[in-house]
C-alpha cells in the first residue's frame, strides 16, 4: 500500500488562446507525488513542463481537471490548508540569477517563506536559516552577504536553502543544474539526493535530460506536445523505452563514449507548432513507424510491461 | 606529418598589456591539421571561447592588447597581420558560429540579404540561385520562401542552420564553433551535429568545436583538448582521452557526468568550484580541488607524452583506467 499522495494533477488541461486559436499546452495530464518518490517529467522546450510545473503550484489554473493536495482540490482549500501547500510544496527554478532577489540579504531570502506562511517567529526563522544553509554546504556567514557574491553553483545552494527552510514534503525541481558547469551540477544532484534520502522528501524533477532524470529519479514521465506519451520506472525508460518518442530522445543523449552503438531510431524532423498539433498521435509526422492509424486516431495511454504508453505500434506487439 | 592549417604557440591572453595583468589564456599551444575537429572542452571561464575569439582576432581591445604568442594560419601569424588582411580571413578562410542564432543573425533583415551579403564577398554570380543552393545544402525546406522571411519566423533548429549556412558562404577552411547546440533541444541537437558532419565532408573544411559537453565532442571530434583555468591540461585522440584519461581532471570530469546506462547512488564529485581570472592558483592551476595533489604541484607541470599524440600536464598522471 502506497502512502497517500501529497499533490496529485488529474487530467490537467491548460490551453492558452492566443492569436491564431487555442495552444493546448497541457492536455489531460495526471500523475502524483507521494512520500519519498521521485519523479522525473521528460520532455523538450514547448513540450509543457513549465507549465505543468506551474498548475502544481498554483501560479496558473488548469483549463480543465485539478490539482489535489492530500486530496483537496487546490482552490477548495481553506486558509489553514492552503498556508500547509505553501509550506509543503516548494519550488526550486532553474536560473538562480533571476529566483534570488538582488536587493535581499540571503538570511532574509530564506527566511521569507518561513514568515510568509507564519509558520515561525522571527527568533526561530533565523535559527532555521543557520541550519538550512549548513544543509546545503554553506556557511551560516553566507547569511549577511547578498546573491550578488555568491557563483551560480552557490547561488543554486541558496534557493534549495529557501525551498527547505519550511521544511517541506514535496520539491518542485524546474531544470534545477541545466544552467551549471558540469562539475557543479554533480554537487548539487548529490546535494538533492542526500536531501532526499535524509528526510524523505518527494521530488518532481522537470528536465530535458534523460541521464540525469535517470540518476535522479524512480519514474519517468516522458511528455510530448503537452500529453504524456510514456512512462515507467526510470531504469526501464532509459534500457527499453518503448515510445518511438523516447527512444528519439534516448539516442540523442549523447554517450561520452565515440564508440557507442549507432542509434537505430535517429530522432528526425521537428516539433510541430502546437498551435495546429498533427491529427491522430502528435508525434507520427517525425515517426519512423508511423501507419495509417497513427495519423488518423490518437492513442490512448494504456499499460505495458511495467508503465504506460500511448503507442499505436507499440500495442500491437512493438517496434 | 601534414603540415598544420593552424598552429598556437604559447598563446597568453591577459586584460591589458601590463606583465602583471591576470592571464585569461595562460601559455596554450595547439595544431589543428587541415579537415580535422579538434574539441576544446572545459567549463565556463576556462577560456575556450576566449581562444577560439582569438584566433580571429576579435576580442575586446584590452584583450587584444593584452595577446602574446603567435598564432599561425597556414604560415602566416595572424598577429601580426595588418587589419585589411584580417579582415579578408575573417568569414572567408577562417568562420565562425555562435551559440545563440538569434544574436548571431539581424532580427530586422532577411533570410536572404543575410545570406547574399555573406556570399557576395565571395564575389558568386547568382547570389539568389547561391542562395537558394546554400539553403538547400543545409536541409531548410522550401529554400525560396524562407530566403523573404525573417529569423524569428524559424524555429531555434532552422536558425542556426541558417548561420551555418551563412559561416560557410565562403567555402572556409577552417569553421569555429563555439557552443552551437547548446541552446538546442537533444533531437534537434543531434540533427544539427549530424548536419555538420555532412558538410564537414562535403568542404573538406577542419573544426575548431568548443563544447562543455563531452557527448557531443565524442560524436564528432577526432582529437579533444581539455581546458582549466586557461590552460590545456590534456590533449589526444578522442578515444584515447576517453578510455584513458591521464588527467586528474578530465578523469573527474567523465566521472561526474550522469549516464543513461546506469544510476550510481552518488555521483563523484570536483569539490570547490574553478578559480577565478584573478585568483587562479600558481602551479597546477588545479591542484586545490585535485585529490592527488602534492607539494610539487605548487610549481608548474611539464607537458609530458602518455601514449599517441597523447599530452598532458600534471605531476602525477594516473594510470588506472577510469
Amino acid at each position: 500500500m502506497t502512502p497517500a499522495p501529497i499533490l496529485e494533477a488529474r487530467d490537467l488541461s491548460r490551453t492558452f488562446r492566443v492569436r491564431g486559436g487555442n495552444l493546448h499546452a497541457l492536455s489531460e495530464v495526471s500523475l502524483s507525488c507521494s512520500p519519498g518518490r521521485s519523479i522525473g517529467i521528460v520532455g523538450e522546450s514547448g513540450c509543457g513542463k513549465t507549465t505543468l510545473n506551474r498548475l502544481l503550484l498554483q501560479l496558473d489554473r488548469p483549463t480543465s481537471g485539478e490539482v489535489l493536495f492530500r486530496g483537496v482540490p487546490l482552490p477548495r482549500l481553506d486558509t489553514a490548508g492552503r498556508h500547509a501547500y505553501r509550506r509543503a510544496v516548494q519550488p526550486v527554478f532553474q536560473n538562480p540569477y533571476s529566483s534570488l532577489s538582488p536587493r535581499m540579504r540571503v538570511r532574509n531570502i530564506i527566511a521569507e517563506p518561513l514568515l510568509a506562511t507564519g509558520t515561525a517567529t522571527r527568533a526561530e526563522a533565523w535559527r532555521r536559516v543557520d541550519e538550512v544553509l549548513e544543509q546545503v554546504g554553506l556557511s551560516a556567514r553566507a547569511g549577511d552577504r547578498v546573491p550578488s557574491e555568491f557563483s551560480g553553483g552557490q547561488r543554486q545552494r541558496i534557493a534549495i536553502a529557501r525551498a527547505l527552510a519550511s521544511r517541506p514534503e514535496l520539491l518542485l525541481l524546474d531544470e534545477p543544474v541545466s544552467s551549471q558547469d558540469i562539475s557543479i551540477q554533480a554537487q548539487i544532484l548529490n546535494l538533492l539526493k542526500d536531501l532526499r534520502a535524509e528526510y524523505g522528501l518527494a521530488t518532481l524533477f522537470v528536465s530535458h535530460n534523460l541521464a540525469t532524470v535517470r540518476f535522479m529519479c524512480d519514474e519517468v514521465v516522458v511528455i510530448y506536445l503537452g500529453r504524456i506519451v510514456e512512462r515507467g520506472p526510470a531504469a526501464r525508460i532509459c534500457t527499453a523505452p518503448q515510445h518511438p518518442y523516447t527512444r528519439a530522445l534516448l539516442a540523442a543523449a549523447l554517450p561520452a563514449d565515440p564508440d557507442a552503438h549507432a542509434d537505430t531510431t535517429p530522432p528526425m524532423g521537428e516539433l510541430p507548432s502546437p498551435l495546429s498539433p498533427p491529427p491522430g498521435c502528435p508525434y507520427n509526422p517525425r515517426c519512423p513507424h508511423a501507419r495509417d492509424i497513427c495519423r488518423a486516431e490518437r492513442p490512448a495511454l494504456a499499460s505495458r510491461h511495467d508503465g504506460l504508453v500511448a503507442c499505436h505500434v507499440a500495442h500491437e506487439g512493438g517496434i | 606529418m601534414t603540415e598544420p592549417l593552424l598552429s598556437i604557440r604559447d598563446l597568453t591572453v591577459r586584460v591589458g598589456r601590463a606583465d602583471t595583468a591576470p592571464a585569461i589564456l595562460d601559455g596554450v599551444s595547439l595544431d589543428v591539421a587541415p579537415g580535422e575537429t579538434l574539441g576544446l572542452v572545459g567549463e565556463s571561464g576556462s577560456g575556450k571561447s576566449t581562444l577560439g575569439t582569438a584566433v580571429l582576432r576579435l576580442l575586446p581591445p584590452l584583450l587584444d592588447a593584452g595577446t602574446t604568442g603567435r598564432i599561425v594560419w597556414r604560415g602566416r601569424d595572424l598577429l601580426g597581420l595588418p587589419r585589411r588582411a584580417m579582415r579578408r580571413i575573417r568569414g572567408g578562410e577562417v568562420s565562425m558560429i555562435l551559440q545563440d542564432p538569434m544574436s548571431s543573425l539581424n532580427p530586422v533583415q532577411t533570410i536572404g540579404a543575410q545570406l547574399r551579403e555573406a556570399l557576395r564577398r565571395g564575389g558568386r554570380g547568382d547570389l539568389h540561385a547561391a542562395a537558394v543552393a546554400a539553403l538547400v545544402e543545409v536541409n531548410i525546406p522550401s529554400p525560396a520562401e524562407r530566403l523573404r522571411g525573417y529569423p524569428h519566423q524559424m524555429s531555434g533548429g532552422m536558425r542556426q542552420r541558417v548561420v551555418s549556412a551563412i559561416g560557410l558562404a565562403q567555402d572556409p577552411h577552417l569553421l569555429i564553433c563555439d557552443e552551437p547546440t547548446t541552446a538546442l533541444d537533444a533531437t534537434i541537437q543531434y540533427q544539427f551535429l549530424e548536419l555538420l558532419k555532412t558538410l564537414r565532408a562535403s568542404h573538406g573544411m577542419a573544426m575548431l568545436f568548443i563544447t562543455h559537453d563531452f557527448g557531443v565532442v565524442s560524436r564528432i571530434c577526432d582529437r579533444v583538448a581539455v581546458m582549466y583555468a586557461g590552460r590545456i591540461v590534456e590533449t589526444g585522440p578522442v578515444r584515447e582521452i576517453f578510455a584513458r584519461p591521464r588527467h586528474p581532471y578530465t578523469r573527474a570530469l567523465l566521472a561526474s557526468v550522469p549516464s543513461t546506462d546506469h544510476a550510481p547512488d552518488r555521483l563523484p564529485v570536483i569539490e570547490g568550484q574553478p578559480p577565478t581570472v584573478g585568483n587562479r592558483p600558481a602551479g597546477c592551476p588545479f591542484h586545490p580541488r585535485c585529490a592527488h595533489a602534492t607539494d610539487r604541484c605548487r610549481t608548474v607541470p611539464p607537458e609530458t607524452v602518455v601514449g599517441p599524440s597523447h599530452l598532458v600536464r600534471c605531476w602525477h598522471p594516473q594510470e588506472t583506467p577510469l
